[in-house]
């Protein structure tokens, strides 16, 4: 297991490690003002390694995140939309989701239907 | 259940409307008379990016006391969230006012959320064209997916908020303007069908 990423602000942490095939994406928190300055930047840097280390799934689990505004969504959205244009081979991407966080059913509903062919969506 | 407490008829979920001076029904952005199943909160504060979750926080936790709809206390906060930040983002000072009305009690039948705040003019007309888009699509979800496409391009800003609240949220958008206020209003009502 590898550490790729690790950030902590006061209400929101992501940590990414890399585990044989897969990159694991841990969100907890609040994704909103404060979580904005670093995900962008996070999930490209977790694209390219994702593409150099060949791994064949990304995992985003945000079974603990408890809200995600509409900023940070746009930057999973962009990330989506880099991710579906790689030339196939390429890594899916599997959301883990609680179904205690509501909000999350009828935000990944979304996100699966603007990058049908690369996203999954797990509720637990 | 995504359609627990459906939306008003299409002609009716996104207008800008323009009250009267002095219009009793829409001066402090009161959708309904309220009712005695009504559960209302008002909070009026200075926007701050920082400070929105923390609002959503408190008045998921006010209404899970009450409710015990996960699904509504969601699609409330997703509306809450977006228009605070939204206030935060183009008010042009003073207090921004945050109203929430949930009708039925445990088995909620009518749910409003509304702020109301000085904005920044240059930004009307952007938010006129917004709400009137939503509100004349006849397919909130392909709109939405359509914003998202757009939002990719785009350098500053989602442009999502209030498509969010529109598809995700499942709610009618209202803008409304009372003297140097604008209010942005996200109802769901309930079908003469369901209320049977």
């Amino acid at each position: 297991m590898t550490q790729l990423a690790s950030i902590v602000e006061a209400k929101f942490s992501a940590t990414a490690i890399h585990v044989g095939d897969d990159i694991i994406l841990e969100m907890t928190g609040n994704a909103d003002v404060a979580a904005k300055q670093h995900l962008a930047p996070l999930l490209q840097s977790l694209h390219e390694r994702a593409k150099q280390l060949g791994v064949k799934r990304v995992q985003v689990d945000i079974r603990k995140l408890a809200f995600m505004n509409s900023s940070c969504l746009k930057d999973l959205i962009s990330w989506l939309d880099r991710a579906r244009l790689e030339p196939a081979g390429g890594y899916r991407i599997v959301f883990l989701s609680s179904a205690n966080q509501h909000w999350q059913k009828r935000s990944l509903h979304a996100l699966s239907c603007f990058a049908r062919d690369l996203v999954t969506v797990e509720a637990s | 259940m995504l359609n627990r407490l459906p939306n008003a008829p299409a002609a009716d979920q996104g207008t800008v409307r323009t009250p009267a001076v002095g219009d009793a029904d829409t001066e402090r952005a009161v959708p309904w008379p309220r009712e005695a199943d009504s559960r209302s909160v008002e909070l009026a504060c200075e926007p701050d990016l920082a400070q929105v979750s923390s609002v959503r926080e408190f008045v998921e936790s006010y209404y899970k006391t009450i409710i015990h709809d996960g699904d509504v206390i969601c699609r409330m906060a997703v509306a809450a969230h977006e228009l605070l930040e939204n206030a935060a983002k183009y008010s042009t000072g003073g207090l921004s006012r945050l109203q929430i009305e949930i009708r039925g009690g445990a088995n909620p039948r009518l749910l409003s959320v509304s702020v109301s705040n000085h904005a920044d003019p240059a930004r009307i007309d952007e938010l006129k064209v917004a709400i009137a888009e939503l509100g004349s699509t006849a397919d909130a979800a392909e709109t939405y997916q359509n914003y998202m496409s757009r939002a990719t391009l785009r350098k500053d800003g989602s442009g999502l908020g209030l498509a969010r609240i529109r598809a995700e949220a499942e709610m009618t958008l209202v803008l409304e303007f009372q003297g140097d206020q604008v209010c942005v209003k996200a109802v769901a009502t309930p079908t003469p069908e369901e209320e049977s």
